[in-house]
């Protein structure tokens, strides 16, 4: 079959289909981002009623939460003290590092005083006084109340005879630094 | 050749422009707008989902109210907004008397009553007061170590400074070790927090005298709100039903006979 169409118009017949293909491709992409866009701002819109549907729902809870607003205040109020408990209450055990100095005190020593300076910036000193009927037993109590493992230093600062008309005694007075936290901790041993 | 076609260019430059336009100008306001909305729903969601615990907690409380204003009264007590020195030393006395330490002398900080300054008169000759800034309460039960059982409990009032956010209260007496031990334990459990700060025991002879101190603490009304975690007020029951209290505030609406023509003559 003999091509009857001149070289020149096949030529502009492509050249017109290359740019009609192009300008096709060019108006789908167009169109593509057009319809993303548009797509987006329907999305958005919809976002937006969302958005103000929680809103008014939000609203009316915290409307709710103000009806009972003495409740709220008290659970707030309980809520606020239970929380400041370990500031505000002492959670040491003094009656059973009581216990602890009379069960380590020797049967042949009379107390006669018993001191506990307590200060939360510094360690607990514990000062006891006592008489006993020889320099040792005082020397036992002393190594007795190291045993224990709840103060940090035990220290026999006085022993001095002192005689009356019956017999000798000595008086003495040991003065032991509590470890911090160790009367609590005691408890929780003496509770098992 | 496309690249010699004008309609390829004028398409290109059409193309270029209206896609950077709808790029550049439309694209970046349509995104942000998506995602502070999307910014806005997540929180209104997770707001919504703590408003909706927060107001089941709250129902839940609501059914059992009587419980939450005992817990709440107890949790006044422990650490309370005013000082209070007057109901400590009530309390502290039914505390000793649980205890039958008849001898205890307790002593506790009253705060004084600010008296607003106004210009007063001055009176020539008038005895001049001085008045110290605190008001010591001393609530003798009977005298120490004197056995008069029964026998009222002496106040004596000095005088003293206003609101202290920190209150040291003293009990004294003659009593023995157990009973030293008996109070400390009490004082641990006691519906009023406190902190012990001072221990003395000392016996000449058979006679043994216990001297103790601690401080009471004030807080100011909490500023956060309730966090409506019910585990919390589950864990406050616990603690706080732990304390005791020994008196109830005084209610003069409820309690005690008022009323008297002449209340200088002497009560028979």
């Amino acid at each position: 079959m003999i091509n009857l169409i001149p070289p020149d118009i096949k030529r502009h017949h492509k050249r017109l289909s290359r740019i009609y293909s192009l300008a096709f491709i060019y108006i789908a992409i167009i169109a593509g981002l057009g319809f993303a866009a548009g797509g987006m701002g329907i999305y958005n819109f919809s976002l937006k009623s969302a958005v103000n549907d929680k809103h008014t729902q939000v609203d009316d809870q915290e409307k709710q939460k103000t009806t009972d607003k003495e409740l709220v205040s008290q659970a707030s109020f309980i809520e606020d003290r239970y929380k400041s408990s370990p500031t505000f209450h002492d959670t040491k055990k003094w009656d059973v590092l009581l216990g602890q100095i009379a069960q380590a005190t020797p049967t042949n020593i009379q107390l006669t005083g018993l001191q506990l300076a307590i200060d939360p910036k510094k360690p607990t000193l514990v000062t006891i006084k006592g008489l006993s009927p020889d320099r040792r037993s005082a020397l036992l109590f002393k190594d007795k109340l190291t045993a224990l493992n709840i103060f940090i230093s035990v220290d026999l600062t006085d022993l001095t005879q002192a005689k009356s008309a019956d017999q000798t005694s000595f008086s003495f007075t040991i003065q032991a630094v509590l470890g911090s936290s160790t009367v609590s901790q005691s408890t929780n041993d003496s509770q098992k | 050749m496309i690249a010699k076609s004008k309609t390829f260019w004028i398409a290109t430059g059409l193309f270029l422009v209206v896609g950077l336009g709808i790029i550049w100008f439309i694209f970046p306001p349509v995104l942000a707008d998506y995602r502070s909305q999307k910014e806005a729903l997540n929180t209104l969601n997770a707001t919504y989902e703590q408003n909706k615990t927060f107001l089941s907690n709250i129902t839940k409380l609501k059914t059992d109210r009587q419980s939450l204003t005992d817990l709440y009264q107890s949790s006044q007590a422990a650490l309370p907004v005013k000082a209070g020195g007057d109901f400590l030393l009530l309390q502290l006395e039914g505390l000793t008397n649980s205890l039958g330490i008849a001898g205890a002398t307790l002593t506790a900080p009253l705060p004084a009553t600010p008296v607003p300054t106004a210009p007063a008169p001055t009176t020539s000759g008038s005895p001049t007061t001085s008045s110290g800034d605190t008001n010591t309460s001393d609530v003798k039960q009977g005298s120490a170590g004197s056995s008069t059982p029964g026998a009222a409990p002496t106040t004596t009032t000095p005088t003293t400074a206003a609101s202290q956010p920190v209150l040291t209260f003293s009990i004294t007496g003659d009593f023995g070790f157990d009973e030293a031990i008996s109070l400390l334990v009490k004082l641990q459990s006691f519906g009023r927090w406190n902190k012990l700060t001072t221990f003395n025991l000392t016996a000449s002879g058979a006679k043994t005298s216990v001297t103790l101190s601690a401080q009471v603490f004030t807080k100011p009304l909490p500023t956060s709100e309730f966090s409506g975690d019910s585990q919390v007020i589950e864990k406050a029951k616990q603690l706080f039903n732990s304390y005791q209290n020994y008196t109830t505030t005084p209610n003069s609406t409820s309690e005690g006979s008022f009323g008297r023509t002449d209340p200088f003559a002497p009560v028979h």
